[in-house]
């Protein structure tokens, strides 16, 4: 494949000439060829495990290749850490963010490299670098402003400014916006707009498509290891992309079947939430019939997974009911929301969803076993045959029951987490952000496992701000902005234009088929 | 899951042969009883402590609950002497009476009432009065002679002595006394925890402080124990329950020359109780719910909660299990020793057991546990302390070589389980 349509025909600031790295059992990096040049926003996508990671790993110095080169340059470079990398003007911006949450922002981004005077750390100078970096990413606060107060938006800022602080050429950006509302990924764009201006080059990781095509100048696909193709310009496109990455031409992700006769079977009326601020949230009243998929869409803190963890219980409701089929269900207890027919999936499988460091048995029956035959004793046999049906119902891809969760993939460790509230067929299922994180293949499946429950006549209620699954899965859209339910969207109204503006405050023109939210 | 600990097996069994092979007389049934005896002890509280380090918590005031709950026993069963009508004079004394009897003894002028075991006889002295306890009536011929349990001295003919009579609370509801206070005390440590969202360390680190300085407040910082009474009562807590065949021993203490000669090892109380307890506590962890859920709310409290796990009330339920074993320790340790001295006993008794839960294989971070490994951790210390006196090593030696030790198998177990971690990286790619 050709490795020579780059913007500037100079040298590239990074080239990556035959790169190798093997796990046992596992090709990770397989010949793998790569340039980057500079003032250009070059995308590498593929499917978790396509070796995107190891590839980043080898050029941020934390893992070493089994052989192959890298030329920063134009000169071949050994990589043997971090710090090396980033003395050659390397950084890598992790998914989940480097930065200490007591510190202030100043401190966070000269950690290590504080300015000092006579061995004292020079609080003025500090302050002078942090502000001139901040300046240039856009984020208007101080340098004193403890960065546990921040977003993870400005968190992401002041990685960034960061990185930029140390004389970054390359920046390699993981998945920067998974956990960003669409505002905060417009602001973060226009910053890497400025950054290719300038002249640096921005290695950007995504399994966000539509983001790729609007921000790459060229997209480099890995699979199995390999380089499977690249795009340039135009070329770049969604299903070109998916192509590339699959192997094969992008199924249709639209549900195909709808029941007909629904029946309402979870209700939430005039439910108050206490919300960050300790106030309480405008009451929410909404409703999901068995069979339907309705998902809560929104900006990042608009209250959406607020919303969910109150209906399930995790959250205290102040005041308001929640039915199922027609049952009032206690509050603020979840074992009675469990035992009512409710489950969740929650937004973080690490801290809420899983037990990351056990098996995938265990896991797989943890939310079950008050209910199983023989308790209070766990009969094995039981556990074994359950376990067993899940990873077959939902293709759980695990060498064993007793393997440890961790080691799974995010699609893989996301499948348990649904399949945990399967075993005892629930009524209501609430999902917070149910692919992230997730593969485009994984991705598939998991949508379809919905779909599967939908025709099982379950309910089902999803908070998402992927606004392409939101248009791909929702029989209705319910837009909410801080915290309270603005409208309900059905049929054609369901588009990004309607959602964006709802989800920012606006409102849109009223149509015939639109349900009022108000009471 | 899939990781057993079966290192600590290995060291203890490591323990016990190289020190048998040093000093046979390690291997000898007294010293086996013994070793039993006090694993028994120490790994009750080990077991209580692990299952509050599962749930990530800890506790620092079992070595203090341990004395309170001694203390506590002697004040309840408030054994004390009550003078009764019967008065009479000596008249014969003996140093011995008819073999293989060879107490003190003598003879009074009146019979004597029926009389139980630790009734004593008072007398005046030079010093005010005097008593001597009485073991047991003997019947020389037509005369009942009164052995004593002490010599005679002062004990003439013609002396005026006086029967009296020793009372005391009905020992078994003076235990379930203590044990309701012992679990009192771990309710409150869990619900502070819980409900009150305290720290595990502050809380029982303020508890270690208050529980000393209760038993000591409490005795007026004297030693105090149940002195002669209660014999029976005494007997069944310290005395051995069953006896169980182990072989090789004979030959590994050199006893006796052949390798097929089994030997009966007398099982103590303590060892058949913990015995108990470790099955218990094995079926709880291992195959009940609550187990599960104890071990999920130990990795992930929210995760465990988020899948409908009751994790507060679990966690509250291993404080009290954890306080109700440092309970029954004190207990069994105030009978074995008959006294507690209110400022030292027990002390470091909290830093044994959860050096021995850690040997076991609990994680300090929660979520990892097993009950026979732990058994196993506080079997090692109790061997590496017998080791010590066995093989002559003198006493100062004692911590440093268990500190050492519990130092190396943790080490030891953080290389092992880096190296699995890494080969389990690898092979994900």
């Amino acid at each position: 494949m050709s490795l020579n349509l780059s913007p500037c025909a100079t040298t590239p600031r990074i080239s990556v000439r035959g790169l190798c790295k093997f796990y046992p059992g596992v090709r990770a990096l397989d010949d793998v060829n790569l340039d980057v040049f500079a003032g250009e926003v070059l995308a590498v996508v593929g499917e978790n495990g396509a070796g995107k990671s190891t590839l980043m790993k080898a050029l941020a110095g934390s893992a070493q290749p089994d052989s192959g080169q890298i030329f920063v340059d134009g000169r071949i470079v050994t990589l043997r850490s971090p710090a090396e990398s980033m003395q050659r003007g390397i950084s890598l911006i992790h998914q989940e963010l480097n930065l200490s949450n007591n510190l202030t922002i100043a401190e966070n981004m000269l950690l290590g490299r504080e300015p000092n005077r006579f061995g004292w750390i020079d609080r003025v100078k500090m302050r002078d670098i942090s502000h001139m970096y901040l300046e240039k990413v856009g984020l208007p606060l101080s340098p004193d402003t403890p960065l546990g107060s921040l977003s993870v938006a400005h968190k992401q800022m002041v990685e960034i400014a960061k990185a930029l602080s140390t004389r970054t050429s390359v920046l390699i950006m993981d998945e920067p916006t998974s956990s960003l509302s669409h505002q905060e990924t417009d602001r973060l764009f226009k910053v890497v707009d400025e950054l290719r201006r300038d002249g640096v080059s921005v290695i950007y990781i995504s399994h966000r498509l539509g983001e790729v095509h609007r921000l790459a100048n060229r997209v480099e696909v890995l699979r199995d290891g390999k380089n499977a193709g690249s795009l340039v310009g135009d070329a770049i496109h969604h299903n070109a992309m998916v192509r590339l990455m699959v192997g094969r031409d992008p199924r249709p992700l639209k549900k195909s079947e709808k029941l007909s006769n629904l029946k309402i079977r979870l209700e939430v009326d005039h439910l108050v939430i206490k919300n960050r601020k300790d106030d309480v949230n405008a009451p929410a009243t909404l409703d999901v019939k068995g069979g339907e998929i309705v998902v809560l869409a929104g900006l990042v803190g608009s209250g959406r997974s607020e919303l969910l963890e109150a209906i399930f219980g995790v959250r205290k409701a102040v005041e308001g009911t929640v039915k199922v089929d027609g049952h009032t269900v206690p509050r603020n207890r979840v074992t009675d929301s469990i035992a009512a027919g409710l489950a969740m999936v929650t937004e973080d499988r690490k801290s809420t969803g899983l037990l990351v460091e056990s098996c995938v048995r265990s896991n797989t029956t943890i939310a079950t076993l008050n209910d199983a035959p023989g308790f209070p004793f766990i009969r094995p046999r039981w556990e074994r045959q359950q376990t067993d049906l899940q990873i077959d119902a939902l293709g759980i891809k695990t060498a064993s029951q007793q393997t440890t969760v961790a080691t799974l993939s995010g699609g893989n460790q996301q499948k348990i987490s649904i399949a945990k509230w399967l075993i005892h067929s629930p009524k209501v299922l609430l999902l917070d952000e149910p692919t992230r994180g997730v593969d485009i293949g994984a991705r598939q499946e998991i949508y379809n496992i919905l779909f599967r429950l939908a025709l099982e006549n379950v309910a089902i209620l999803v908070a998402s701000s992927d606004m392409e699954e939101v248009i791909a899965i929702a029989d209705r859209v319910v837009v909410m902005h801080e915290g309270c339910l603005q409208r309900i969207l059905v049929g054609k109204e369901i588009c990004e234009r309607n959602i964006m503006q709802l989800a920012v405050g606006g409102m849109i023109e009223s149509q015939n088929n639109s349900v009022s939210m108000t009471p | 899951m899939r990781f057993q600990n079966t290192g600590i097996f290995v060291l203890l069994a490591a323990i016990v042969i190289i020190t048998t092979m040093i000093q046979p007389s390690f291997a000898a049934p007294a010293n086996l009883r013994s070793l039993i005896r006090d694993t028994g002890l120490y790994g009750l509280i080990s077991i209580g402590v692990a299952a509050v380090i599962i749930t990530g918590g800890i506790d620092l005031s079992i070595g203090s609950l341990v004395a309170l709950s001694g203390v506590l026993l002697v004040q309840v069963v408030n054994v004390r002497f009550v003078d009764t009508d019967f008065e009479s004079k000596i008249v014969e004394t003996r140093a011995t009476i008819v073999e293989p009897f060879s107490g003190p003894a003598l003879l009074l002028q009146d019979p004597l009432p029926e009389i139980a075991k630790g009734d004593q006889l008072t007398f005046a002295s030079t010093s005010g009065t005097s008593s001597v306890a009485i073991e047991r009536i003997v019947n020389v011929g037509d005369q009942s002679f009164i052995e004593l349990r002490d010599r005679l001295q002062l004990l003439r003919p013609g002396v005026p002595v006086r029967l009296q009579r020793v009372v005391s609370m009905n020992p078994y509801l003076a235990c379930g006394l203590v044990l309701s206070i012992a679990g009192l005390i771990g309710l409150i440590h869990g619900l502070l925890i819980t409900w009150g969202n305290l720290q595990p360390f502050v809380v029982t680190l303020c508890g270690l402080l208050i529980y000393r300085g209760l038993a000591r407040v409490l005795t007026g910082d004297n030693q105090v124990g149940l002195l002669g009474a209660l014999p029976e009562f005494k007997a069944r807590f310290t005395g051995s329950v069953f006896e169980l065949p182990i072989p090789f021993v004979a030959r590994l203490g050199s006893t006796d020359s052949r390798w097929t000669e089994i030997s009966w090892i007398e099982i103590p109380f303590s060892g058949a109780i913990l015995g108990l307890v470790a099955i218990t506590g094995w079926v709880f962890l291992n195959r009940s719910v609550w187990g599960r859920h104890l071990l999920a709310t130990g990795e992930n409290e929210k995760a465990a909660r988020y899948s409908g796990v009751r994790t507060r009330s679990l966690v509250v339920f291993a404080y009290v299990a954890c306080s109700l074993l440092a309970g029954l320790t004190g207990i069994m340790f105030t009978l074995e020793l008959n006294s507690v001295q209110p400022g030292s006993s027990g002390s470091f008794y909290e830093l044994y057991a959860i050096a021995a839960a850690v040997l076991g294989g609990c994680s300090l971070r929660g979520g990892r546990g097993a009950v026979l490994s732990v058994i196993a951790g506080a079997a090692v210390m109790r061997c590496l302390y017998k080791a010590i006196v066995v093989l002559g090593i003198s006493q100062e030696w004692e911590m440093v070589i268990i500190g050492v030790a519990l130092l190396s198998a943790v080490s030891f177990d953080e290389i092992t389980l880096r190296w699995t971690a890494k080969k389990r990286r690898h092979s994900i790619g």
